[in-house]
């Protein structure tokens, strides 16, 4: 008797699962239990459909196409990560991570170059696409995607990529002024002067990441931290020529200029 | 027996490429501008919508980090785009849980409801079964456990199936359904016992 109990409940729970799939699908259900949830579930797809801008898709888009251009130039002869750059860099944090345990007598810490670990914003992530068969890169792809991001003129996703590069517990703070910097570029009118002097500072922190044996955190946050302040002060500079009378805006036109086909994106 | 529509299009937020997937995915490796904006147009909406039910603040951002991060992943996926739809959502999810944990949720229930009132109001195929007040729609999804909700927003905004569901949130596809089953009726009680005070 209570197998055929179980027998019927499991026909039924299949019923009402395939009635349940009709109602998310739009379709109407045939149980009445599920009729009062049709305005849920209308409600639910009300909220979440949103149109996207094709100004944000073709950015995205083109930011998207660059990392893969960053990628492509970095790996040869279909080797997955091959080249002075990986080994040095993945060399050259463990020696700074090395240098920073000895100094403040941190132990255990664990690293992998190729792929974040715990804490990183993008711990889950990288576990989770592992799971699927699909690693998802590390040190050293982020920082060549800065690089070729910053080349392309995204400086603003260049420095998001820097910030992810040191997203490690120990250079936490530097991380974070990269991402204040970040968002102090995006503000920045397109093609300005100071979003080019922005991109070339961008390219000495890039430099500095690629080439320094021991990675200072110290001169890392000082160069962010003078994109931010040179950029807040333009974004001010730029607020007050705005408040001036009509007529007095000659100069400001061109900031809508994109700088060599690219501008900064601020989605 | 009751026979309703619900006033929205079958998988009206799920855009497909269908057959130009395929050679959009292989452009978008080469690294294609229209490949990756084909392939963005067709998750953006959905991906973003989900964030939004979810109480993400900024939405749209968090959708950006998700494209940027399909792009380091792609070149080691293989699939069609039911599993494109998947590792998009695999990524999403966990970027959710990220953004949780970093308490950076933030609600903005008046202009997300005010919002979906509009719609339904300028909607002449809206059911009439409906609810009063949008506000109370998500007042009822918050009172669902975050399994549930993780559930029902996958499939409902998602657009994605049981099964992909299950890869998602990594749990067998017994447990999603029952996590269905128990989510929708609880929102049924929850709307029951509001009709009944209203």
């Amino acid at each position: 008797m209570k197998r055929f109990d179980l027998y019927l409940r499991s026909v039924w729970y299949d019923l009402f699962d395939r009635d349940i799939d009709r109602l998310i699908a739009g379709r109407s259900p045939d149980n009445d239990d599920l009729a009062p949830l049709v305005g849920f579930v209308t409600a639910m797809k009300t909220m979440g459909e949103v149109s996207i801008a094709d100004l944000v898709i073709t950015d995205h888009a083109s930011v998207a196409a660059s990392m893969i251009a960053a990628r492509s130039t970095s790996t040869t002869d279909g080797e997955r990560y091959p080249g002075r750059l990986f080994f040095g860099l993945q060399r050259r944090l463990a020696a700074a991570l090395t240098s920073l345990m000895m100094l403040t007598g941190l132990t255990g810490v664990a690293w992998a170059a190729n792929g974040a670990v715990p804490g990183d914003w993008n711990y889950g992530i990288d576990r989770a696409l592992e799971s699927m068969g699909i690693g998802a890169g590390g040190a050293r792809e982020r920082l060549e995607e800065a690089m070729a991001l910053n080349e392309t003129g995204h400086t603003v996703q260049a420095l998001e990529s820097a910030a992810e590069v040191l997203s490690i517990e120990q250079f936490k703070d530097v991380g974070v002024g990269l991402h204040h910097a970040a968002e102090a570029v995006a503000k920045l009118g397109r093609g300005s002067d100071n979003a080019t002097q922005a991109r070339s500072r961008v390219s000495q922190i890039l430099d500095y990441l690629e080439t320094h044996d021991e990675i200072d955190g110290k001169v890392v946050s000082e160069m962010a931290r003078e994109i931010t302040d040179k950029a807040d002060r333009e974004k001010s500079n730029t607020s007050t020529k705005n408040s001036k009378p009509a007529g007095d805006s000659k100069n400001d036109d061109h900031e809508d200029v994109e700088h060599d086909g690219h501008g900064e994106s601020e989605s | 027996m009751s026979r309703m529509t619900t006033g929205v299009p079958e998988h009206a937020s799920q855009a497909e490429l269908g057959e130009g997937f395929e050679s959009a995915l292989v452009a978008a490796k080469l690294g294609a501008e229209w490949a990756w904006a084909a392939l963005y147009r067709t998750i953006a909406g959905p991906v973003t919508g989900f964030f939004r039910v979810r109480g993400v603040a900024s939405p749209e951002d968090l959708a950006g980090d998700v494209f940027f991060e399909l792009a380091r992943a792609i070149d080691r996926f293989e699939g069609d785009e039911d599993a494109f739809r998947t590792l998009v959502f695999v990524i999403a999810y966990q970027r959710l849980i990220e953004d949780t944990q970093s308490s950076s949720l933030r609600r903005s229930r008046s202009r997300l409801a005010e919002s979906v009132l509009t719609r339904l109001r300028s909607d002449p195929e809206a059911p009439d079964v409906v609810l009063q007040n949008p506000a109370d729609v998500e007042e009822v999804f918050r009172a669902l456990s975050p399994e549930q909700r993780d559930v029902l927003s996958l499939r409902i905004i998602g657009g994605l199936t049981v099964e992909q569901t299950a890869r998602v949130v990594n749990k067998g596809v017994t447990v999603v359904r029952s996590l269905q089953r128990k989510g929708l009726s609880k929102v049924r009680n929850l709307q029951t016992i509001g009709e009944s005070i209203s």
